[in-house]
């Protein structure tokens, strides 16, 4: 059985007996039959209390101090996991500070603005934005792009009494916003808590949302999909972030990338009074909220690829064989390894969680690279069963450029490292 | 005793059917995509809806199936493009799962979390591909992109939802 049957056998029997309790109503057809012949209108169910919160306290975010002299991916080398690559990027990065700006914008009829949910609408088209693309960097497999993302909207708006208009809402019956105050996220949480529960006659919050979608677009639509990112809500308001998207294997030579970002952008509407919690959102009804960004970037960032086999890496069923492959960038080293190994490997690894198959299988779990005798251990390792016999590690190693020797040794799951499987790249 | 009244035209009685046959799959999808059976009724009607009155419009150039699970998928994209969704996707929980009609063993619960928790691209290419058991043309023909990157949605959310199983660190 193949990796494709053995996923293909387990997810679908999964999810249905996990979400066996999800199941189809008598009325629905009716039910919609009657909304779509006017003789009733949709039924909205309510958000459920603990994701609406979970929602509201992650879009507050903290600010974080611009530290002095580093570009945006700079800002970002705070965790060892990515710190390396972070630096990196931000030498090598080519800068662009390229600006674009969707300016407020005029409806394509009249507008009614006579409640508060038409004034809202109204409202979002006066808003306007201006992303800015800060750094590019494009080796042969990875478009890496910060940027910084600012809109005149930064601030909450705060209100009494209940909005009026068409909001669509979602209730939380006695619920207060304050009882996540506790989860301690910052300022915000602390003057929007303040503010809700301050009004006994019932108070409410506009906070306008804006970030950038996930991945990319080249100008032909294919998907580049995100392989890391991060944003950042700055002190006075801006977005910072970067992204690292997947290019496709075939994709054709040239100096340039057009690439397409998409921007997304809404306002949320908290109510509080006595009774609970309400929340609607509210976006342009034209567009739905989002916009798109036409870059176009260089790809000049270096790429080095070498790449390695051995014949007689040790395995239980005798020798099995491997070959390494890696493109080494200014960031960073990408790659994989093709395993040709025994049957037994493959099952295991097929299995759920380590550890599940035979005690006694001492294979191959990941690699570390020796450069120049120096250790880089292995920050993707994921694994894929290709069929019976073959695996495919995938590799990312932070690496200094100029090593001269360049090693992959196993990793074996009880053994441990094994010198003598070492893989030379070349 | 009350008087039950059925469909009174063909379209109907075809729409009739159409619940029949994909209530379930599309209810379940619907809640691994946007994370609350609330929401996901709320899709479900909303996708049934689109569905019965765009029927006639619906020419037979793609399965039936293709083009019901568009509508779906473009109805919970809608509803997810939020920004309440983009920043809830990373908290979903145990705990936060609807509570099973049948028995189901510690790896399901964990297998589900994980496919909830994928990038949205990834974890439409599964329910698409392995839950409701669309071909590679067919999903490629209704997400809009070619077969290989749907194929490479596929195989990078193996290789994830492989990695979060055994308990390594995932690219985020």
């Amino acid at each position: 059985m193949n990796e494709h049957d053995i996923w293909m056998n387990r997810i679908a029997p999964a999810l249905d007996r996990r979400l066996s309790g999800l199941v189809e109503k008598p009325s629905t057809a009716q039910a919609v039959l009657r909304i779509a012949k006017g003789e009733d209108t949709p039924m909205k169910k309510k958000l459920s209390f603990t994701l609406v919160l979970a929602i509201m306290l992650a879009l507050v975010l903290a600010g974080v101090a611009l530290a002095a002299g580093l570009g945006v991916f700079g800002q970002f080398a705070d965790n060892e996991q990515r710190k390396q690559r972070m630096e990196k990027l931000d030498t090598h990065a080519r800068a662009y500070d390229a600006q674009v700006t969707i300016p407020s914008a005029s409806p394509a009829m009249p507008l009614p603005a006579e409640d508060d949910y038409q004034r809202l609408v109204k409202a979002q088209y006066d808003r306007a934005f201006q992303f800015t693309l800060e750094q590019a960097y494009v080796d042969k497999t990875s478009l890496y792009f910060s940027y910084t993302l600012q809109h005149q909207d930064a601030e909450p708006v705060f209100g009494e009494g209940l909005p009026t208009g068409a909001f669509e809402w979602q209730d939380m019956p006695g619920a207060r916003w304050a009882d996540t105050y506790s989860i301690g996220d910052g300022q915000d949480d602390r003057k929007y808590a303040q503010w809700l529960d301050g009004h006994e006659g019932g108070s409410y919050i506009i906070h306008h949302n804006v970030g950038v979608g996930d991945g990319a677009n080249l100008k032909d639509g294919t998907v580049l999909d995100i392989i890391d990112g991060d944003s950042r809500r700055m002190e006075d308001g801006s977005i910072q972030g970067y992204m690292e998207c997947q290019l496709p294997e075939n994709l054709p030579q040239g100096e340039e990338l057009d690439i397409q970002v998409d921007l997304f952008y809404g306002s949320t509407v908290i109510y509080q009074d006595k009774q609970g919690v309400r929340t609607a959102y509210v976006t342009r009804p034209d567009n739905r909220g989002i916009e798109y960004f036409d870059f176009t970037v260089f790809r000049d960032g270096t790429t080095t690829s070498v790449r390695g086999r051995r014949r007689d890496i040790p395995s239980p069923d005798g020798k099995t064989f491997a070959e390494a492959f890696l493109s080494i960038s200014q960031v960073d080293a990408k790659g994989h390894v093709r395993l040709h190994v025994p049957k037994s490997w493959t099952q295991v690894w097929n299995m759920l969680g380590d550890g599940d198959g035979p005690k006694t299988t001492d294979y191959i779990m990941d690699f570390v690279l020796y450069a120049d005798g120096t250790a880089y251990p292995n920050r993707d390792g994921g694994v894929t069963v290709v069929d019976d016999t073959h695996l495919n590690i995938g590799l990312r190693f932070d690496l200094p450029r100029d090593a001269k020797k360049l090693i992959l040794r196993p990793i074996y799951r009880h053994s441990g490292e094994k010198a003598e499987a070492d893989i030379v790249l070349e | 005793m009350p008087v039950v009244t059925g469909p009174d035209n063909h379209k109907d009685v075809q729409f009739v059917r159409l619940v029949a046959l994909y209530e379930r799959q599309l209810l379940r999808m619907c809640y691994v995509y946007l994370h609350d059976t609330g929401l996901a009724e709320d899709a479900v009607q909303e996708c049934f809806l689109k569905a019965y009155r765009s029927m006639d419009s619906f020419r037979g150039d793609s399965s039936e199936k293709t083009w019901l699970m568009r509508i779906a998928i473009n109805t919970c994209k809608d509803m997810r493009r939020t920004a309440w969704f983009k920043l809830r996707t990373r908290s979903v929980r145990l705990e936060d799962l609807p509570d099973t009609a049948l028995p189901v063993s510690p790896e399901d619960s964990l297998l589900t979390l994980e496919i909830m928790r994928l990038p949205q691209k990834l974890m439409e290419a599964v329910l698409l591909y392995y839950y409701q058991g669309m071909t590679v043309y067919e999903i490629a023909e209704l997400l809009g992109i070619s077969a290989p990157s749907v194929s490479t949605r596929l195989q990078k959310a193996r290789r994830r939802l492989h990695n979060a199983l055994k308990g390594e660190p995932t690219d985020e």
